[in-house]
């Protein structure tokens, strides 16, 4: 497993450290791959079970990268970014997939029963949380980025104040103000699809 | 809009969120200073915080490896906003409890009387329209008369101005629908609830009222486990709304409603009585004994044609364990003529209480779990030969443990994990979906001894149960996300989670004597006392630790640290003071997974899994000798059993996760881009078709049984039998004229082409030779076979047999290839070079070959369609597999769709796709399934 594509991207990052821009560019489609065969085999080998996920996925990447010693802390930073940004397009191509699918068929009959069950939590429709995250971006970039990390990569706070080089309190702050945002967003009329 | 603008807004809406409750407004309209534009957005933003509640607070990872729920979307956002605490009538809105096509449903106090209420509200356009409103009205009325405890009480129905409603009985639970999620139930629970249906159906009947909409999303299934059927004599009327929505809801081509549950009386427009509700009660106990209704097909057109003209497929061809009784039962409720029907739903209650009395029982259960032990547990069936499968014995000084017989305990088929006993139940995880990464987790249990898992009110969202208190008076729990999430104690058997301190972390579970927690944070290990306080750690690793455990006299923690890209799981253990960290198991199957170990209660052994398979480490062999440096493999043979293994309380049993394999045909529907069930209701794989597109072939999951029968499902004939000619039938291949059908079977050793009549009979081996053969398929005028021969060993090539002489002889220049497929027409023969990289393409007319398309990855399973211009294939690459075509006389193959995300169901010859009559593309997808067993174990 462990082998020539770990060396490609530890050839990459090395590029990548010593200023080659076009090393990342190169990276992120590795890290993509990575990313996506590390979910495929952590749901392959928990079945059932539920113990390694989101961040464990990418700390396992990342803990075989930073044992090789080759990224400063700026650019694990970057990196960590880099791998949150590429989980959001995992799973957001697996949510369009399941959603086209859940869309048609028998099996799908949409059944719009009314059931009185326990009060449901609000809960949030990944390609809908995507787009109207978009939008957050074009208004205020860095609350869109505390989503993305939070939402999609499943960081603390913490680790979220870090790769965005702010204070864990900017974060918490932008994550209200950005949820109540979102909310807002998905629930007006236009922005349904 | 200008940053300055958002600035502005930001800083208020956090300035308002730090002032106090009370003081929120005046901070608000001071720092707006009179700009209302200002304020509104500010109070609309503090609105939605309000009410932001868990909103995207789960990482998408777990959102995802759930459903995708959608969110009550702006529905009436609006209305939902100010309903809350408002007053209609004697009843105080509490809160929303659920939004549907129709409007939304609202938990409700009555005021007057004390009691919670749920409250329908009307769509506006039934509100305002007069005359349905009086249909409504009446038939409300009379079905509030119903007074039944398998009836959703009507208490009311409340005219305000521009609002209707209907209040009624509140209920927590869920519906037979979600209950059901495609899945059959066990047969106890399809009689009880049948019976409760069936006696709620039988007191409105004898009231004049017909509920015309009887299914399983209009009943409910109490936490209690009582039944209630829903909406009685308003289902239709409501149903007119919900009907609006679907149409915007869904595509065009989808089935939406309730057409599946339709009497064809009803589909066609006529009159109804309250036999129309016996069929729809038909369909309901159809679905709940296999997981589907009756009729396949995704064309509302298709449907109706069925409903109205097909006989529903046999139920006990979908779920054989059903009794026999049972499927009378349904078959009769699902007569087209409501003439043959039961003609009263007492009648079916009768039959369903006669049948579920011990007398009369066929045993399904007994009857399907004798048939799993024969064919598919591994282990030692009843205790009294361990038939070699079970305990390795290895030459030890040492007394091996063995496994001296199995249970199963589960019938439900669903993934499950995380199982803990308190001596008498297991407690386990249950997912509600059958496909990994997909649905949530609920808490279940099971008795020991086995039967009908039950679910536990869930407390707690996306509960992961960790362990059980050792005087097993609650259970250790955590939420299912990613990363690390807090703790919570569940006191059994019932009772209010709570909390265990700020402790957060992946796994965790308490010392022998109830006083202590070690628990699992990122890549830390930590020790607390039992209550969440004093945290501190007691190893940093590197890596994921997870599944931490006490040995039983309390001195020493066993972990596992997770696989990661370059090491397998690996065991490890430390002293609970912190020291002696050491890894076990070194030497033994180093590159196996190993996981999730625990102790028998008595501490002699360490149970553990290793790469689908569990064994036991002896831990002391004489007061000389130290633990056995072997451990001894338990399990072995068909099932794979999951992580999860849980010695019992009395160290006598273990028990094991084990799948069993089960299959699907899906056929790609390039409309809707979906794999689309196909033949539904058999357990099926390598599909076949005649000349004509009316009959298939096919060999059963997991018994390899050849069947034949109509392309819908109609006049199913076993054809096979086992052993001889009959075990594992692959590659069914259908003679020009329909009359015969060419398979390969396994005989010892060798896969051999076998004929048998398409109508029955016995099956002829077509070659007497002592070499393998594989793939048969019929010339266009059906006068000979071509096959591969030796395809395994040294020399495989294409051979063709003149049926009439039984003469073979060897394709020219087919040395190296396998896989003939033979051109409809007549005039190709496409093959594979063994290196299954290249198709080639050989042309009667000329008698040469040619070499077509070669695939850097694999190439599988071609298959020409109909017209003989095309040849469609697999191309499977890693990463990106793909299904392909290429046209006779093009060298480039077209990319036609992916395959990724199809769970393809593996056999020995990878997984198999094939062609439609229609040319869609067929594929196998795997629906195995998962029980808990309970091995009992011989611990010496």
């Amino acid at each position: 497993m462990n082998g020539a594509l770990g060396h490609e991207i530890t050839e990459l990052l090395q590029a990548w450290r010593q200023g080659d821009e076009q090393a990342l560019e190169k990276l992120t489609p590795q890290v993509y791959r990575e990313l996506h065969r590390a979910a495929q085999r952590c749901m392959a080998r928990e079945r059932g079970g539920h113990t390694l996920q989101t961040t464990a996925l990418i700390n396992e990447l990342y803990l075989r990268l930073s044992d090789l010693k080759l990224i400063d802390w700026q650019n694990r930073a970057h990196f960590f970014a880099l791998c949150v940004r590429q989980m959001r397009r995992i799973l957001i191509d697996q949510a369009r997939a399941r959603h086209s699918h859940k869309r048609g068929g028998l099996a799908q009959t949409v059944s719009l029963d009314v059931v009185p069950v326990v009060a449901p939590e609000p809960s949030a429709d990944l390609v809908a949380v995507d787009d109207a995250l978009d939008r957050l971006a074009k208004v205020d970039e860095r609350k869109g980025r505390v989503v993305e990390m939070r939402f999609f990569g499943g960081l603390s706070v913490e680790e979220t104040a870090e790769v965005l080089k702010v204070s864990p309190e900017t974060v918490a702050r932008d994550w209200k103000l950005a949820k109540a945002w979102l909310l807002r967003e998905m629930s007006s009329p236009t922005s349904e699809t | 809009m200008k940053p300055e603008r958002w600035n502005k807004i930001e800083s208020i809406f956090h300035k308002a969120l730090d002032a106090e409750e009370g003081r929120r407004g005046a901070v608000i309209e001071e720092s707006c200073a009179g700009d209302e534009d200002l304020r509104r957005e500010v109070e609309s933003l503090l609105a939605q915080h309000k009410n932001a509640g868990d909103f995207i607070e789960t990482p998408a990872f777990a959102a995802e490896a759930g459903s995708v729920r959608r969110p009550p979307v702006s529905l009436a956002a609006q209305t939902r906003a100010n309903l809350a605490g408002s007053l209609f009538g004697q009843y105080r809105i509490v809160e929303e409890i659920g939004v549907g096509g129709m409007g939304v449903v609202y938990k409700a106090e009555d005021t007057k009387l004390g009691r919670p209420a749920a409250l329908k509200f009307l769509p506006q356009d039934l509100a305002t329209d007069r005359l349905a409103l009086e249909r409504f009205r009446r038939e409300a009325r009379s079905a509030s008369a119903l007074n039944h405890p398998n009836i959703c009480t009507i208490y009311d129905i409340v005219e305000e101005p521009g609002r209707v409603f209907i209040a009624m009985e509140y209920l927590e639970g869920q519906t037979l629908a979600s209950c059901i999620s495609g899945r059959a139930l066990g047969t106890d629970r399809i009689t009880k609830f049948g019976i409760a249906i069936a006696e709620a159906l039988a007191a409105a009947h004898a009231k004049g009222v017909v509920h015309r909409d009887i299914k399983p999303g209009n009943i409910f299934v109490t936490m209690t486990g009582l039944v209630k059927v829903l909406d009685f004599g308003v289902a239709k009327l409501l149903r007119t709304g919900d009907e609006l929505t679907a149409t915007n809801l869904t595509k065009t081509d989808g089935v939406s409603g309730t057409l599946p549950y339709m009497s064809p009386e009803q589909l066609r427009g006529q009159e109804v009585d309250a036999r129309s509700d016996i069929y729809s009660l038909g369909v309901v106990l159809y679905e709940m004994s296999t997981g589907r209704r009756p009729y396949p097909g995704n064309r509302q057109s298709e449907l109706i044609d069925a409903i109205l003209n097909r006989p529903a497929p046999p139920p006990r061809v979908i779920n054989s364990g059903l009794p026999l009784k049972l499927e009378e039962i349904i078959l009769k409720c699902l007569e087209k003529d409501p003439e043959d029907r039961y003609q009263t739903a007492k009648e079916i209650a009768v039959d369903l209480r006669r049948m579920s009395t011990p007398s009369a029982t066929i045993k399904p259960v007994a009857a399907r779990g004798t048939k799993l032990k024969r064919k598919a547990v591994p282990f030692a069936a009843t205790g009294a030969v361990s038939l070699g499968l079970a305990a390795w014995w290895f030459f030890s000084p040492v007394p091996q443990p063995r496994v001296t017989g199995s249970t199963q305990i589960t019938q439900d088929g669903r993934l499950k994990c995380c199982m803990v006993t308190d001596g008498s139940r297991i407690y386990f995880d249950l997912n509600l979906a059958y496909q990994m990464g997909d649905g949530y987790p609920i808490l279940a249990q099971v008795s020991m001894v086995g039967g009908e898992s039950s679910a536990i009110p869930k407390l707690v969202r996306d509960p992961a149960i960790l362990d059980i208190s050792p005087d097993r008076s609650q259970l250790l729990l955590r939420i299912a996300d990613p990363g690390d999430t807090p703790f919570w104690a569940l006191p059994l058997p019932t009772g209010s989670p709570r909390r265990i301190g700020d402790l957060v972390g992946h796994d965790a579970s308490w010392s022998p004597d109830g006083g202590q927690l070690v628990f699992a944070k990122g890549s830390d290990l930590y020790l607390a006392r039992a209550d969440g306080t004093e945290p501190q750690l007691l190893v940093a690793v590197k890596g994921f630790p997870c599944f931490p455990r006490f040995s039983p006299d309390g001195t020493r923690v066993r972990f596992t640290v997770g696989p990661t890209t370059s090491n397998p799981g690996s065991s490890w253990e430390i002293g609970a003071n912190g020291s002696s960290l050491h890894q076990l198991l070194v030497g033994w199957h180093d590159t196996a997974n190993k996981c999730c170990g625990r102790w028998t209660p008595d501490g002699r052994y360490y149970v553990f899994w290793s790469d689908g398979d569990i064994f036991a480490l002896r831990e002391s062999g004489g007061f000389f000798r130290r633990a056995s440096a072997v451990p001894s493999q338990l399990t072995s043979g068909a099932l794979r059993f999951e992580t999860g293994l849980l010695p019992s309380a009395d160290g006598r049993k273990v028990f094991v996760q084990g799948g069993q394999s089960r299959s699907e045909l899906v056929r790609y529907d390039a409309g809707s881009k979906q794999f689309i069930p196909f033949l539904s209701g058999v357990w099926a794989t390598w599909a076949a078709f005649s000349r004509d597109g009316k009959w298939v072939a096919y060999s059963t999951v997991p018994d390899g049984t050849l069947w034949r029968s109509r392309v819908d499902g109609g006049e199913r004939l076993q054809l096979t039998y086992g052993p001889v000619g009959g075990a594992g039938a692959e590659s069914p291949s259908w003679s020009p004229d329909g009359t015969r059908i060419a398979y390969t079977a396994a005989v010892p050793g060798k896969r051999k082409i076998f004929l048998i009549p398409a109508e029955g009979g016995s099956p002829e081996k077509l070659l007497p030779e002592d070499v393998e053969e594989d793939d048969p398929v019929w010339s266009a005028d059906g006068t000979r076979l071509a096959f591969a021969r030796d395809m395994h060993g040294g020399n495989p090539d294409i051979q063709i047999v003149d049926l009439k002489t039984r003469q073979a002889s060897t394709l020219p220049g087919s040395k190296g290839l396998i896989g003939p497929r033979w051109s409809p027409d007549g005039r190709y023969l496409a093959a594979v070079t063994v290196d299954v990289k290249k198709l080639v393409l050989y042309d009667f007319k000329t008698q040469k070959w040619s070499d077509w398309v070669t695939d850097p990855d694999t190439l599988a399973y071609p298959s020409w369609t109909g017209d003989s211009r095309y040849v469609y294939y697999d191309h499977l690459n890693a990463d990106h597999p793909s299904c392909r075509r290429v046209m006779v006389g093009v060298n480039h193959p077209e990319d036609i769709f992916s395959l990724q995300g199809l769970r393809r169901y593996l056999d020995s010859g990878g997984s198999w796709a094939g062609m439609a009559p229609d040319n869609s593309r067929l594929f196998t997808r795997d629906l195995s399934t998962h029980e808990i067993y309970a091995l009992d174990v011989d611990f010496p």
